[in-house]
């Protein structure tokens, strides 16, 4: 475990997270808490005073500040958790100054920025890395490895649909503000989707239908059909309701069923019969997610170690979400036909 | 009326009120500022390039601030008596302290109580016990306190609103007509199925914002279709394509209701006290996910003992009034009306 590492060496290192908001709240700090070391040295940065005070009361946090830019020189690493629209410019300025930076996903709004963060940790010789919670999930992992090791022989197709009605407790609504962002539901929970499409295919599918019902403020549900060398994909994401939330990856011998939310199961479906797989794992839950994601920072600031999710294998899931955008038509919604500017005039 | 005026809806995180927002900005009043409890209920109204604002009818500094700057007030947002009672005390304060040209309170039908037959806005309303109902009766009250004072608003009471995005009188229903356990109630589902399109009750709403004399006015607003709940049950079930719908005895519906209420009620306790626990174990276990998602299904193909009482209530909710003083008509009739309501649905794939 990490944390024999942090005390076994002697060493420690100073970490800040930028953005109180409930990410930090939920997922962030409570995974923090367990490292009473990291805790004592951590700052936590947030423009609403108030808000930065809450968090380090609750969590007994002693620092903390409004302005990012007076602490950048005090810190080794960087969890980046604002909204997504300042994603770029706040994780450049950290590792601009050769700090490690584990960042919310999206990582950023456009391929452009994604890759240039990533050169610009190269250059620096320090990490960058992505909070894609749902690769952490066993069940994930092994549609990873059952595909990679040929399970249910050439893929046919993948059909993921996830949707609830919206419910995160997002303190400042940056998500509904048209003026920051005309993304929604794609951009935030299919940054999850299409990164798991992709880490599975292995590459990047291209577009083939997007629609959504953005009306010029951010879509709440989306409809993609994408195409990977044969393989068609077709995606459903909804922030109104609740839908399956499953996928299922449809191979040449055989099938594979997981829950979107659930990372304890698959089944393996296939001639001889069907097998729910039950799978082994210490990390159950969102909380085992965030201890996981928080100590392999904490170990590639002190060790080296290698990231889990480096911002790298991030970008062809960006730069699908940047197509699906630009392409992206708006659905048939025949009960808002109601007569325009009817009360003009 | 111009579409340059400046609109505040409150309750625009609720199906209603969600609906209000929209279609004003649709209509060309771009300028409709969208009220809400908790940023979590923005997602449907966070597609339209609208101004959205904190509005907690409990707060009084957030709907202070909500309501200043703007013409009207369309107030929708109601919740426990506390929300619909003292939330409507404070819109009220802050549009008249605003000097609102006109505020219109959406009130509802459940105001004249188990009042049976023709019921016009003559009727007296009727205090029955029923929380919403009852507080909706003493957020009226405080409308017409308010109305003496200055304040010029006016009052509709609405019957059952439905269309596309109504959870309670769409999808909920679509659920229950495809689970195969829904049918026609012999006996108990004759009462009068009284019926409103939300665009014609957002109609209704522009109509009164427009009309002057509708100042110090109550309205019934309801649709043109005269149908029983069976026969809602049964053009629902045609719409969606469905098998005919079996017969359903009077023994079978009291006998299920009576054995699902107090499996309701348990159920709710053990998720209000136990939710943490009960969600651990639900992740952890398939069979448990198996077993809930049948007593969910039973639960929600039994009507209860409130729905059972309005299926058989013989009221209708006369718009004589609205109709002479707003010349409101209504457009769509139930088969209109549910046909749009279908859309929704596939588009939703919410139909199995």
């Amino acid at each position: 475990m990490i944390k024999d590492v942090v005390f076994s060496t002697g060493k420690s290192v100073v970490l800040a997270i930028v953005g109180c908001g409930a990410i930090t709240e939920t997922f962030y700090l409570p995974a923090l808490s367990r490292y009473p070391k990291i805790l004592e040295s951590l700052i936590l940065v947030d423009n609403d005073i108030k808000r930065a005070k809450k968090m380090a009361d609750c969590f007994h946090v002693s620092k903390i500040s409004t302005d990012y830019n007076e602490i950048i020189s005090s810190v080794d690493g960087v969890v980046v958790a604002v909204p997504h629209h300042l994603h770029y410019r706040i994780a450049k300025s950290f590792l601009a100054q050769g700090v490690h930076v584990l960042c919310e996903k999206p990582l950023t709004e456009t391929i452009g920025e994604a890759r240039e963060l990533v050169s610009l940790a190269d250059t620096n010789k320090v990490t960058l890395s992505v909070n894609l919670t749902r690769r952490l999930m066993p069940s994930t992992e092994k549609v990873k490895d059952l595909l990679s090791s040929g399970a249910i022989g050439r893929v046919h197709s993948i059909t993921f649909l996830d949707g609830s009605e919206f419910n995160w407790p997002t303190a400042s609504g940056f998500y509904f503000d048209y003026k920051i962002s005309q993304k929604g539901v794609l951009f935030d929970m299919g940054s999850h989707v299409l990164d798991l499409i992709c880490w599975w295919l292995g590459g990047m599918p291209s577009v083939i239908k997007s629609e959504n019902d953005s009306f010029g403020g951010c879509e709440a549900v989306a409809s993609l059909v994408l195409d990977y060398q044969g393989v068609v994909v077709n995606v459903r994401l909804s922030r109104l309701s609740k839908l399956p939330n499953t996928y299922v990856i449809t191979g040449e011998r055989g099938s594979i069923e997981g829950m979107a939310y659930n990372g304890n199961y698959i089944t393996l479906k296939s001639d001889k019969g069907s097998k729910t797989l039950k799978l082994s794992s210490d990390q159950s839950g969102m909380p085992g997610y965030a201890l996981k994601l928080t100590s392999n920072f904490i170990d590639v600031i002190l060790n080296g170690a290698r990231p889990l999710i480096p911002a790298q294998e991030a970008l062809a899931s960006i730069e699908l979400l940047t197509e699906a955008y630009r392409t992206a038509q708006k659905f048939t919604l025949p009960w808002y036909n109601v007569k325009a500017n009817s009360y003009a005039n | 009326m111009q579409t340059d005026i400046k609109i505040l809806v409150t309750g625009a995180g609720g199906y209603v009120g969600g609906w209000i927002v929209e279609s004003l900005y649709l209509q060309g009043f771009l300028k409709v500022r969208a009220g809400i409890r908790r940023w979590s209920s923005a997602a449907r109204i966070g597609r339209f390039p609208i101004e959205i604002v904190l509005c907690d009818v409990l707060d009084k500094h957030q709907v202070n601030t909500a309501v200043e700057g703007m013409d009207v007030v369309i107030h929708c947002a109601y919740g426990s008596r506390d929300a619909t009672v003292r939330g409507t005390h404070n819109i009220l304060d802050a549009s008249l302290q605003h000097k609102i040209k006109k505020l219109v309170h959406l009130s509802t039908v459940s105001v004249y109580g188990n009042a049976e037959g023709e019921v016009d806005e003559t009727v007296p309303v009727q205090l029955t016990g029923s929380e919403y109902g009852d507080s909706k009766i003493e957020a009226e009250q405080l409308c017409w306190n308010y109305f003496k004072k200055g304040l010029p608003l006016t009052i509709l009471r609405p019957s059952v609103i439905y269309g596309p995005y109504s959870k309670l009188w769409i999808s909920k229903f679509a659920e229950r007509l495809q689970s195969g356990q829904w049918g026609i109630f012999k006996g108990m589902g004759d009462g009068r199925c009284n019926l409103i399109y939300i665009q014609d009750l957002i109609n209704g709403i522009l109509l009164s914002l427009d009309s002057d004399k509708a100042v110090g006015q109550a309205f019934n607003m309801n649709g043109s279709d005269i149908i029983s709940w069976n026969d809602y049950f049964q053009k629902f079930n045609e719409a969606l394509q469905l098998p005919p719908l079996q017969i359903i005895s009077p023994t079978k519906v009291k006998g299920s209701s009576k054995l699902m209420t107090p499996i309701k009620t348990a159920a709710r306790y053990v998720l209000k006290h136990h939710e943490k626990i009960i969600t651990k174990m639900y992740v952890r276990s398939l069979m448990l996910q198996r077993v809930m998602k049948i007593v969910e299904q039973r639960m929600k193909t039994s009507p209860g003992n409130e729905e059972l009482s309005m299926f058989g209530r013989k009221a209708h909710y006369s718009i004589s009034k609205a109709e002479s003083i707003l010349g409101f008509v209504p457009a769509y009739d139930i088969s209109k009306g549910l046909a749009m309501s279908v859309e929704w649905l596939k588009h939703e794939t919410l139909l199995f």
